[in-house]
């Protein structure tokens, strides 16, 4: 036995009786056509083909789309072309990479040919399935190489709750999130971003864009007053500006050609007042939820994306966290979670469920997850998905 | 509230320190709560000049800056006998260690003011004097910034003069309000009248005080304060009549009336 399954399309659906001979011997399954009759032949047919046995009267395109009908969603049968008089049909089915069988169609001369068809079908296939699983392995070390630039851990911050939740759309992601210690421990660098587009451009850029920002923030030192005209800064405004402007401006120097760049928000909390210093560069408006309750303050975008205008001009505000207070920051994957339909989830639908107030970070994106979870069901997630919030204990 | 006055020179060797350091003595001795802290990190006086000794001075400012301590940690008290004043000293550094970081590393220049903001709290300071590094650097910068007063010391001569511009553009820039001069090391206590105008013109004020060069200073040679070497002393009535102009123009020492 040398194939299970063949299927012969024949114009006039009379093959020559001796290859059908051979092909019913060898064979576990045969099955002819015409090209008219296909379709309703599929239905009965035993798919997927291994081989497909074709007249070389039947036009090229014919047999190409036969043979991906015939595949069933699995690999592409072989094709063998045959005829018994107009060698000349043959060339350009030939010429195409197909194989050919000529009269006289004697059984171990069939036999052979449909057991080479049949190899070359399986080397192919496991061709295919290395060079699957070798794209797969790059993109998993791609992944586990990206989990490296996310925080391994939660900093412990006395009196304060952290959670974060990081869902990527694919194996690897353009949206982060980073949290490290600033001004010798005194301050807390918050950091949701998104790289614009999805995948591995992202991906390559969000690791860029990350290290801009957390090495310029770690290594900003003496900000000269004499230049400055900013006036006397408080502590963590320093490595704030150097690490957005930095960015910005490494960016639009070197990658502008690239277009690519980040929405992010970055805050520099005081865990000991619970006064935040933040830039918004063009980023979705994290929600700032009271104790009491009620609808949250939006803190909206402080200057454009980075990474898009050379010499932007970013401007720093501030907030301050009482007791029982909560800060949501996520990416436009929440927002824009789409339903089975492709309705957005929207600002109003989160904005209300951020209305009562918080016990725990954890509850509270535990919150917007449910949300998320009821909004969009069975539908596939289309965008990277980050939160980060923070909650005020004490 | 605490009355924060900066200190500064635009050239080196003014006398500034030696000032700094005898009018928060007198300070203390009025019965005010006076903390001085040195921001002069390349070149500190304040701990030497006040003789507190190493053993005490565990942590400095330097030590804060870099995340080593709390600014409460790099507080010394000083004695200052028979007044219910107090007087703190935060040294520059404890060691060599600190400089070389900060010249490598760098720090937060915002941490200065919160370190001032701090001292004044948790010792209920009325006063806090900020020496600084002579010339205009971040350390004088942030002090101005934050200061209520500007104490420009300078000595009457060309070489002093020529950085007055730079000085009080700095205090414009940094709103400082209230600019005081000192004129030390003058040849005699009554300047020659060009050039008093010289002086008050460049820095758009007058002069607060004239301190003549006294051999009894130098002979101390470091060793001891005037102030509590020699109390009677006629530049003791120069350092009274500096503390006079800044409780006059304080905003907040009158207010206490802590004066005893």
């Amino acid at each position: 036995m040398t194939a299970s399954t063949a299927l012969v399309l024949d114009p006039e659906h009379r093959p020559p009786c001796d290859l059908l001979d051979v092909l019913v011997a060898e064979c576990e399954t045969v099955e002819i056509t015409t090209p008219l009759a296909l379709l309703s032949t599929l239905d009965s047919m035993t798919l997927p083909v291994d081989v497909l046995l074709a007249s070389a009267k039947i036009p090229l395109e014919t047999i190409r789309s036969v043979r991906d009908t015939a595949a069933g969603g699995g690999p592409a049968p072989s094709v063998v072309v045959y005829t018994e008089r107009d060698f000349g049909s043959l060339e350009r089915h030939v010429r195409f990479g197909y194989d050919y069988l000529v009269p006289p169609f004697l059984p171990g001369l069939v036999a052979t040919r449909l057991r080479t068809c049949r190899e070359r079908a399986n080397l192919a296939r496991e061709a295919d399935l290395v060079e699957l699983s070798s794209t797969e392995r790059e993109l998993q070390i791609g992944r586990e190489i990206q989990q490296g630039f996310l925080p391994e851990s939660m900093p412990a911050t006395d009196g304060w709750d952290i959670s974060v939740r990081f869902h990527p759309a694919r194996q690897v992601a353009g949206d982060f999130y980073d949290i490290f210690d600033l001004v010798s421990s005194r301050r807390l660098a918050l950091i949701v971003a998104d790289v614009c587009d999805k995948g591995v451009g992202a991906a390559l850029f969000m690791a860029l864009i990350r290290s801009l920002l957390r090495y310029s923030a770690e290594h900003s030192g003496l900000q000269s007053l004499l230049i400055s005209h900013r006036g006397i800064p408080m502590a963590g405004a320093t490595p704030l500006m150097d690490a957005v402007s930095g960015t910005n401006d490494y960016l639009t120097r070197n990658h502008l050609r690239q277009a690519y760049f980040a929405t992010m928000f970055f805050g520099v909390l005081d865990p000991a007042t619970g006064k935040m210093l933040y830039v918004n560069g063009g980023h979705n408006p994290p929600l700032l939820m009271r104790a009491g309750g009620g609808a949250p303050e939006v803190l909206g975008p402080t200057g454009p994306a980075v990474g898009v205008l050379p010499g932007a001009d970013f401007a720093m505000r501030d907030i301050e966290l009482g007791v029982g207070d909560s800060l949501f920051v996520y990416t436009d994957g929440v927002t824009e979670a789409r339903d089975i339909s492709g309705g957005f989830l929207g600002n109003a639908r989160l904005q209300e469920a951020l209305t009562a107030p918080a016990g725990s970070a954890d509850e509270l994106v535990g919150r917007v997850e449910e949300l998320l979870r009821g909004h969009t069901g069975d539908a596939e997630q289309n965008d990277d998905i980050t939160m980060l919030a923070i909650h005020r204990r004490r | 509230m605490a009355e924060i006055i900066a200190m500064h020179s635009y050239r080196g060797g003014t006398g500034k320190s030696v000032i700094a350091a005898n009018v928060a003595v007198l300070m203390a001795q009025r019965g005010y709560r006076v903390a001085l802290v040195d921001a002069d990190m390349q070149s500190p006086a304040l701990s030497v000049l006040l003789t507190v000794s190493e053993a005490i001075k565990c942590h400095a400012l330097a030590d804060f800056l870099l995340g080593r301590c709390e600014i409460a940690d790099a507080v010394c008290e000083v004695t200052v006998a028979g007044t219910a004043g107090k007087l703190f000293l935060v040294p520059a550094r404890s060691g060599v260690t600190a400089i070389d970081e900060i010249m490598m590393r760098g720090y937060d220049v915002g941490l200065l003011r919160e370190g001032f903001e701090q001292l004044v709290a948790c010792l209920d300071l009325d006063l806090l004097v900020v020496d600084t590094h002579a010339g205009i650097n971040n350390e004088t910068a942030t002090s101005v910034g934050v200061a209520d007063q500007l104490m420009i010391v300078t000595r009457p001569d060309r070489l002093d003069l020529t950085g007055a511009g730079e000085s009080i553009a700095l205090a414009n820039r940094l709103n400082c309000p209230r600019r005081a001069v000192v004129v030390n090391l003058a040849p005699e206590a009554e300047m020659p009248a060009r050039i008093r105008a010289d002086v008050e013109s460049l820095y758009g004020t007058k002069i607060t005080a004239v301190v003549p060069y006294a051999p009894e200073m130098a002979s101390l040679a470091g060793e001891r304060l005037l102030v509590t070497a020699h109390p009677d002393h006629c530049l003791v009535d120069q350092y009274q009549q500096i503390i006079d102009a800044i409780v006059r123009y304080s905003r907040n020492l009158t207010e206490r009336g802590r004066a005893g």
